[in-house]
């Protein structure tokens, strides 16, 4: 799998690479228990900081979708993922609310904004079978 | 006979080291002339063509420089042997790195005029499997070079009797041997030590590479990361053959010396050795430049505030990398903002300086 970080973003990059990590497990191209790269050499193969890939990693892992072992290094939540709980719900709603007002201002209706969400939903679990495969 | 020989080859090896640094700057490595981003079609105009000539110029005049400072010192000092042999050494390493340094000065200045400039993108990308992808020989095969070792001192434990007494420790620079040293565990297995020294530095510079930056080119990710692949198996396999050839050699030294064998085999191959190995060199550097697999890396904007020095030099503090794929030539270089690269190099570059300097001072008449 590829991460592709754009470093004169305005998102910083550790959420970058979080990001496309997550994407990953959501379309199954990074499955429970696969390794990842060690925080040096992803760091060293992207030309970053240790702390930036190293925060990434963390993130996850405080989360629980990833694990942290001395010996095997980086991999995937094997244990299973954490489900849907309310904090989770209450940052979704959090993060859609300042989206969906801008929705609202600019005119778009309710249909057309679940239709919106629902596509992006299906790309992000889709995107198994297509484009980034390696 | 055999020390006119000697000097040839020394000689030749100084000629054949000035050639191979002199030419790869003209070689055009990622789209860079003299370290300066030079647009494809610019490379005709005569004004860039004039910088090439200014070069080559230089080139030369450093190169005859030095063979008649040798030639000079040599008549003046009644033809000894270092005389004839240190100033083009020593004149034509300055000398070539002051040619290139003008020439990207000069390149630089063009570069100014007639606003040249990298492709700036901020992209970057990685494959998470590339440590899995990689293909580097495997550590494993650096066994052998343990057999031979082993070889040499199993040789010599089996033959402790026929080691004569006293044991030719250090040739001098003619080809004679002008020291010899009492047959002790010391002076018969020396050179298994150094050999097993040498083995590490091999083994450091193989595990390096294997974790070096892989920086792959985001407008191409797939193909530059094959590419990438191919190039650090090439190179594991060439300081593979590398480090077995010397230790080999080594090893045959070894017992040369202990049993008495004959040493005109052993002063012309460390004449030819030398010889070979830049050769292998120019070789391993022309097929990567045949096969394409020198421009993984494309130059960025970006990075350019990182090379230092006109371009030799990766500093970036930012990066872990201990090596990254070198800006200005072919093969990898060291981020010299990292300490852990000052402490290979010195590993790199001072074991063998120890080791002559240590043979000197122990054997000085």
């Amino acid at each position: 799998m590829w991460v592709e970080l754009d470093l004169q973003s305005d998102v910083p990059i550790y959420e970058q690479l979080a990001g496309q990590l997550m994407e990953g497990m959501a379309s199954g191209r990074l499955q429970p228990g696969d390794a990842l790269p060690s925080v040096r050499s992803l760091a060293s193969d992207l030309g970053i900081n240790l702390h930036t890939v190293n925060k990434a990693y963390q993130a996850l892992r405080q989360e629980g979708f990833l694990q942290i072992h001395r010996k095997q290094g980086v991999v995937v939540q094997t244990q299973g993922m954490p489900g849907v709980t309310d904090s989770f719900v209450a940052k979704l709603r959090r993060q859609l609310r300042a989206v969906a007002a801008e929705a609202a201002v600019r005119g778009m209706d309710e249909r057309r904004f679940a239709e919106e969400c629902r596509e992006v939903f299906r790309a992000v679990r889709g995107s198994e079978r297509s484009g980034m495969e390696e | 006979m055999i020390s006119l020989w000697i000097l040839l080859g020394l000689g030749l090896t100084d000629l054949a080291a000035f050639a191979l640094c002199a030419v790869l700057p003209l070689a055009h490595i990622h789209g860079l002339y003299f370290g300066v981003p030079v647009p494809e079609e610019a490379r005709r105009e005569p004004d860039v063509l004039a910088v090439r000539r200014r070069y080559l110029l230089q080139a030369a005049l450093v190169a005859g420089a030095g063979v008649a400072a040798g030639l000079g010192l040599g008549a003046a000092t009644g033809w000894a042997a270092e005389a004839i042999v240190l100033p083009p050494i020593v004149l034509h390493s300055v000398g070539i790195l002051l040619a290139i340094a003008a020439a990207h000065r000069a390149a630089l200045r063009l570069q100014a005029k007639r606003g040249w400039t990298l492709p700036d993108s901020a992209k970057r990308v990685a494959n998470l499997r590339f440590r899995q992808k990689q293909r580097m020989i495997g550590i494993g095969w650096y066994g052998i070079h343990l057999a031979v070792i082993a070889l040499g001192v199993l040789a010599a434990i089996a033959g402790w009797d026929r080691i004569p007494d006293l044991i030719a420790t250090h040739y001098g620079i003619n080809g004679e041997p002008d020291h010899y040293s009492a047959k002790t565990i010391g002076s018969v297995f020396q050179l298994n030590l150094i050999q097993l020294g040498m083995l590490a530095v091999f083994l450091i510079v193989h595990g390096t590479m294997r974790q070096a930056g892989a920086r792959l080119d985001p407008q191409h990710p797939e193909s530059s990361m094959q590419q990438e692949i191919r190039q650090r198996r090439v190179m594991s396999i060439f300081i593979y053959g590398l480090s077995l050839l010397t230790i080999a050699f080594m090893g045959y030294i070894q017992v040369s010396l202990l049993f008495g064998w004959s040493m005109n085999l052993l002063l012309i191959g460390s004449v030819l050795l030398p010889l070979a190995l830049i050769g292998a060199t120019a070789g391993l550097a022309l097929y990567l430049i045949r096969r394409g697999l020198y421009r993984n890396a494309v130059p960025q904007m970006q990075e350019e505030r990182h090379w230092k020095g006109g371009g030799f030099f990766y500093y970036n503090p930012d990066d872990p990398a201990l090596l990254v794929p070198k800006r200005y030539g072919i093969g990898m270089t060291f981020n010299f903002a990292r300490p852990l690269s000052w402490v290979i190099l010195a590993a790199v570059v001072l074991l063998p300086i120890a080791v002559i300097v240590a043979a000197e001072m122990a054997y000085r008449p």
